[in-house]
């Protein structure tokens, strides 16, 4: 009997959730809708009083949808993103106000984690949204894939695995993927001379991939590389691991000389581990630094060694439109009024993954995820997009084409080493240009 | 006895009879069904989860704290194993297709072609759905079978020890396995995650996960009806006998270790058939994403659900999908009330909950129940009978 009462509780409790739920989505969907073609549209009424007499404007509300690393590894990008995405919802909401359409914006959390991921966008779908930007890690993109082509759920990512270089219908990275970033860095190399290098890299999808991109482009340069040496990126096995991982980078160069460099593949907080071990090391502290998106801009890298960066004349390279392109100068500015510091690494990025999608939708006053993908892709073959990061083209898989890099060193300034803007790598010309302020990091 | 079960195990095949019905048959609209389908998959699969550690935890009192592990075996078992029996049947395919064998080179199809390839080999399946079945079961198989054997591996070192450093070592080995494998490119694709080719491509769209949620629907009920004979066997009571009172049963000659090692070889075969069937759903694993939180996710399901009863675990599951769910969905509107980053809102939520079940009511939603046993006369009556 009482196991009778127990079973008929759990009988209550799972159906009277799953109705709730149910009862509770659908009744959403009640709500008057101008356009049958997108559930998340919904219709308010903004009034207007004149003078003479009251006139009603109906508004179009559109509401989509961002997933962000706001816990996890990578939380200090995601919760800088979100600034970045929230901005482009405030600045489309301006800019088409008078089209009759307004943006909101649901934010999930998907910490970086390919089951998190799938599982929020399902409920972000369940809420009629279509459109979903923002996704940051490459494991989550995989996950969400084919939902996503299924459902026709629209992404904009900034992914920059090369392992996803993969057809991908509704699905956009704005990020160019880690092979230009390579691209650029062995060109930054060889441009300064650099015959021979070590590498140290962060053991993850990120920097395996990255560092085995640099390694097949120094072939092209004829750079020799005498060893990479990986380490376990994980908080419980610092410094330790990145010690080991340095020492061995320094027996495999074996003697410093001009011609010879250091290439460290890592985020910030384990950069500091190899930039900490690697000042101390009596090969390695003699040779230039280079360094990558990831760790430019770093403040525990910075923290940590300074002064060996500012000596090691270290650079990395950050996917960035020109920073003196006006475009780009009017969303620094307007980033940093908005989120109360200067826009970093990817926020760019995360500020057009929201932006394009937007305007394409304000544009063709569709919502259907099918004609915006066809958009992007049009907007993608002729550059027609132009954001915070320049012109935007796609290739074939819906990955960036044609990205420009910042490149970014330490040098110091009034006796303390900062993060300078040091040169610009054009993507469409391939050419490096050097800023007067980066002049003595170029030379010898 | 067994016609109490089977009644449940009836009732449970019913009540997601009528899931199926709402999620899938329902005029609802069409993003809410989706929800309600994949939602039901997740709480089937973490159902039978939570179910193999309430056998550990519920019946025999066993500090189960390394739980993931188990889905850990499932994912490598379908990631790295099922996948590459799949990619050697298609390998002169894939060669002749993509120019490339892929287990000729493990590092290079993970890193460069793995999704190319999975792409190829979800052709080949959609045309072959016995085979995609029997690489289904073999990836199962699998699962169940490894899961048992390291089950029992990782925790006989500690297993004639107390709960406490049992406990811990179970920890350690969820962590250990998860970083040692995370970091082997060959086990499946290391830090890259596994592309898993799908066992039902030739099911597309909504009956992809028709078919899926079906087979996840059975299996449940058949882990229940498992669990839940085992649970009210003699060899439950005997458990709880452990549970309540080691020394006694002890003393009545109940060999503790024998009852711990059999204990954790089911409850763990099952766990791992958790672990293979959120891999065959997802299509993708990554093994450095089991964190131990998925040991605790488990663990807070039993405690909302109610410890010591299957019932409860099913509930426990459910309910904490559909507060996560609503919580997903709400926490915009509850931000503006909250003034608050609504990003760590769930822990909180869940944090609290299990604060307050515990202080108010700890033996959860739905209470563990007295065994049902056979009465002696009914026994000696059969023996009579038998004898006669």
């Amino acid at each position: 009997m009482a196991s009778r009462t127990g079973l008929i509780v759990g009988v209550v409790v799972v159906v009277v959730v799953v109705v709730a739920i149910a009862a509770l989505l659908a009744s959403q969907k009640q709500a008057p809708t101008p356009s049958t073609t997108t559930p998340a549209t919904t219709s308010t009424t903004a009034q207007a009083t004149t003078s003479a007499a009251a006139t009603t404007t109906a508004t179009k509300t559109i509401t989509i949808g961002a997933e962000l690393p706001l816990s996890g590894s990578l939380q200090f990008m995601g919760t800088s993103g979100q600034c970045a995405v929230k901005l482009a919802v405030h600045d489309a909401n301006q800019m088409f106000a008078d089209k009759g359409i307004r943006f909101d914006l649901v934010v999930q959390d998907s910490a970086c984690d390919p089951n998190t991921a799938l599982q929020k966008l399902q409920t972000l779908y369940s809420q009629g949204i279509k459109f979903v930007v923002g996704l940051t890690c490459s494991s989550e993109l995989s996950a969400v894939m084919n939902f996503a082509e299924q459902n026709h759920i629209l992404i904009t990512s900034i992914s920059t695995s090369p392992l996803l270089a993969v057809p991908k219908p509704y699905i956009f990275r704005l990020p160019p993927t880690d092979d230009a970033q390579a691209k650029v860095l062995v060109t930054l190399m060889h441009m300064l001379g650099i015959k021979k290098i070590v590498i140290v890299y962060r053991s993850d999808a990120w920097g395996q991939g990255l560092t085995k991109a640099i390694m097949n482009f120094s072939k092209v340069y004829g750079i020799q590389v005498l060893g990479a040496f990986g380490y376990d990126p994980s908080p419980s096995a610092m410094p330790a691991a990145e010690q080991a991982a340095v020492q061995k980078a320094s027996a495999a160069l074996g003697t410093p000389s001009p011609d010879a460099a250091l290439e460290i593949v890592s985020f910030d907080q384990d950069g500091a581990a190899v930039v900490q071990a690697a000042m101390n090391d009596p090969v390695l502290s003699k040779v230039r630094w280079f360094g990558t998106d990831s760790n430019v801009y770093g403040t525990a890298i910075m923290q940590a060694g300074g002064q060996a960066l500012a000596a090691a004349k270290f650079m990395g390279a950050v996917a960035s439109p020109n920073p003196n392109d006006p475009r780009y100068l009017e969303f620094a500015q307007e980033f940093k009024q908005y989120c109360g510091h200067a826009p970093t690494g990817y926020d760019p990025y995360y500020y057009d993954t929201a932006m394009i999608v937007l305007k394409a939708i304000a544009e063709t006053g569709s919502t259907d995820p099918t004609v915006i993908n066809s958009v992007l892709e049009q907007w993608g073959s002729n550059g027609t997009y132009v954001g915070a990061t320049g012109p935007v083209y796609f290739d074939q898989y819906h990955d960036r084409m044609y990205a420009s890099y910042l490149i970014v060193g330490v040098a110091i300034v009034n006796g303390t080493p900062t993060w300078i803007s040091a040169g610009f790598y054009n993507g469409t010309t391939g050419q490096i240009t050097v800023f007067p302020q980066g002049q003595p990091l170029f030379s010898p | 006895m067994m016609r109490d079960t089977a009644i449940k195990a009836a009732a449970l095949a019913a009540i997601l009879a009528v899931v199926a019905a709402l999620a899938f048959l329902s005029p609802l609209p069409r993003d809410v069904k989706v929800l309600l389908q994949n939602l039901s998959i997740y709480i089937a699969i973490y159902a039978i989860y939570v179910i193999s550690l309430n056998l550990e935890v519920g019946y025999l009192g066993l500090p189960q704290f390394g739980k993931v592990m188990f889905l850990i075996i499932g994912a490598i078992a379908v990631g790295g194993i099922a996948t590459k029996v799949v990619l050697l049947i298609y390998q002169s395919y894939l060669l002749k297709s993509i120019g490339a064998a892929p287990l000729s080179n493990i590092g290079d199809y993970c890193m460069l072609y793995q999704y190319s390839a999975g792409s190829l080999v979800n052709q080949q399946l959609a045309q072959n759905p016995a085979l995609g079945f029997g690489y289904f079961l073999l990836g199962v198989a699998l699962a169940m079978a490894l899961s048992a054997a390291l089950g029992v591996l990782f925790a006989y070192p500690a297993i004639r020890l107390r709960e406490d450093y049992l406990g811990i070592l179970l920890l350690v080995s969820g962590e250990f396995l998860r970083v040692v494998t995370y970091y082997a490119t060959p086990v499946a694709c290391g830090v890259n995650g596994a592309v898993i080719p799908d066992p039902f491509a030739w099911a597309s769209g909504e009956a992809r996960t028709l078919v899926f949620f079906a087979i996840t629907a059975a299996l449940l009920v058949a882990t229940f009806f498992v669990f839940d004979i085992v649970g009210n066997s003699p060899f439950g009571r005997t458990l709880r006998a452990i549970r309540d009172a080691e020394t006694a049963a002890a003393v009545f000659g109940k060999d503790i270790v024998k009852f711990r090692i059999r204990v954790l070889a089911l409850a763990s075969a099952f766990a791992g058939l958790a672990g293979a069937l959120l891999a065959y759903y997802f299509d993708y694993t990554i093994l450095g994403a089991f964190l131990p939180i998925y040991t605790f996710i488990g663990w807070t399901m039993l405690i909302l659900g109610g410890q010591g009863n299957n019932v409860g675990a099913i509930v426990g599951a459910a309910a904490y999908y559909a507060i996560q769910t609503l919580l997903d969905i709400y926490k915009n509107a509850l931000q503006a009330l909250l003034h608050a980053d609504p990003t760590y809102l769930a822990y909180a939520v869940f944090g609290l909950a299990i604060i307050l079940v515990l202080m108010y009511r700890p033996q959860g939603m739905v209470p563990e129940k007295p065994v049902k046993t056979i009465d002696l006369y009914t026994i000696r009556k059969g023996t009579v009978d038998k004898n006669a």
